[in-house]
């Protein structure tokens, strides 16, 4: 993977027929809480949210030599106790497994610090979602806490694994 | 009504907004609290509206004893799908938490999230902060599920918060 080709760039109203069908594929939801399949309707409304001047979310396309293949972005930001949560999709699943995570992950934490000003950024990873784990362990995120079966999914419930990073911490990255 | 042994919960009205407001700005109870705002009757009007529209995850009661509002309890963050809520209490007395009001009230608001609403996880985020509501928290059978880290900033430093939660299949009825 040539690292130099992944790119984070904004949202555009054109890209979210194509989130919408990231977004519904059973590959990509089974490790988000969505529950329900999204529309347009859906998207333009979210979309209008992204916008909104008290957003708490910045969100980005990313981008593989020049192709959009997924989004990421900083969710749930509480700006006076200044700390958000990591989203990320890879929506075109043939390129999973690939290190484009590691990329676009390295992207956020830079952006949430030195942008955002976070001190605190946070990600909630289901307790099946090991590749994800192992993704954010690598760029030394820490294990705080387990939610005890707050996930109900195909007929049972499952745990939620809660990570965090803190300023400071990620300077052994890179 | 719904009963508990010592205490009685019911629903509250704008009326009591006004004293709900003075206890949320005392000092004893902001130590224990996010909002870190003083709050006036617009925010305790907007919050008042916010909880009875349609989409709210918000149950409140107000606390009676002897026929006189004592507290606030309820169940906030309700994810219906996931069957999950956070418990909020206070009651306006300094070191309430060692009260077996408090005791009660968490019992009653407890039996209500499994029993009536049926849910499968209370939880409760608790910033150290207010050791006093850990306390009360752990001899309610709560579980600790963890920390995290320097999540408040209060008193030119950062606190961490705890994460305690019973389940239903934990609790006896």
């Amino acid at each position: 993977m040539n690292t130099h080709l992944v790119k984070l760039r904004s949202v555009k109203k054109n890209d979210l027929e194509l989130i919408r069908d990231w977004r519904n594929d059973p590959q990509i939801y089974q490790f988000n809480k969505q529950y329900n399949l999204l529309n347009m309707k859906n998207q333009l409304e979210w979309f209008q949210t992204t916008k909104n001047t008290s957003s708490n979310k910045k969100m980005f396309i990313i981008e593989n030599n020049s192709k959009p293949i997924g989004i990421c972005g900083i969710v749930n930001i509480d700006y006076d106790m200044r700390f958000g949560e990591i989203a990320i999709i890879i929506g075109n699943t043939r390129l999973h497994k690939k290190g484009i995570g590691t990329i676009v992950l390295k992207k956020l934490i830079q952006y949430g610090f030195n942008n955002l000003k976070l001190h605190r950024l946070g990600a909630e990873i289901f307790e099946y979602n090991s590749i994800s784990k192992k993704l954010f362990e690598k760029v030394n995120f820490q294990y705080e806490l387990t939610h005890r079966e707050s996930l109900w999914r195909n007929n049972r419930y499952w745990d939620i694994d809660y990570y965090s990073l803190l300023k400071g911490e990620q300077n052994e990255i890179d | 009504m719904i009963d508990g042994k010592l205490i009685s919960l019911r629903a509250l009205e704008q009326e009591d907004l006004t004293k709900l407001r003075d206890w949320r700005n005392a000092a004893h109870m902001r130590k224990t609290a996010r909002e870190y705002r003083l709050l006036n009757m617009i925010n305790q009007k907007n919050w008042f509206e916010s909880i009875h529209t349609q989409s709210s995850n918000v149950i409140m009661f107000g606390i009676i004893k002897n026929k006189k509002l004592i507290g606030v309890t309820g169940l906030t963050y309700i994810d219906w799908k996931n069957r999950h809520a956070e418990i909020s209490i206070y009651i306006n007395k300094k070191g309430w938490q060692e009260t077996p009001e408090a005791k009660d009230t968490l019992l009653t608001i407890i039996k209500y999230g499994f029993g009536e609403i049926n849910l499968h996880r209370l939880w409760a985020e608790i910033f150290e902060t207010a050791p006093e509501n850990i306390k009360l928290f752990k001899k309610m059978k709560f579980v600790k599920e963890g920390t995290c880290r320097q999540k408040l900033w209060r008193n030119k430093k950062w606190w961490n918060s705890q994460f305690y939660s019973i389940l239903s299949n934990e609790f006896k009825m």
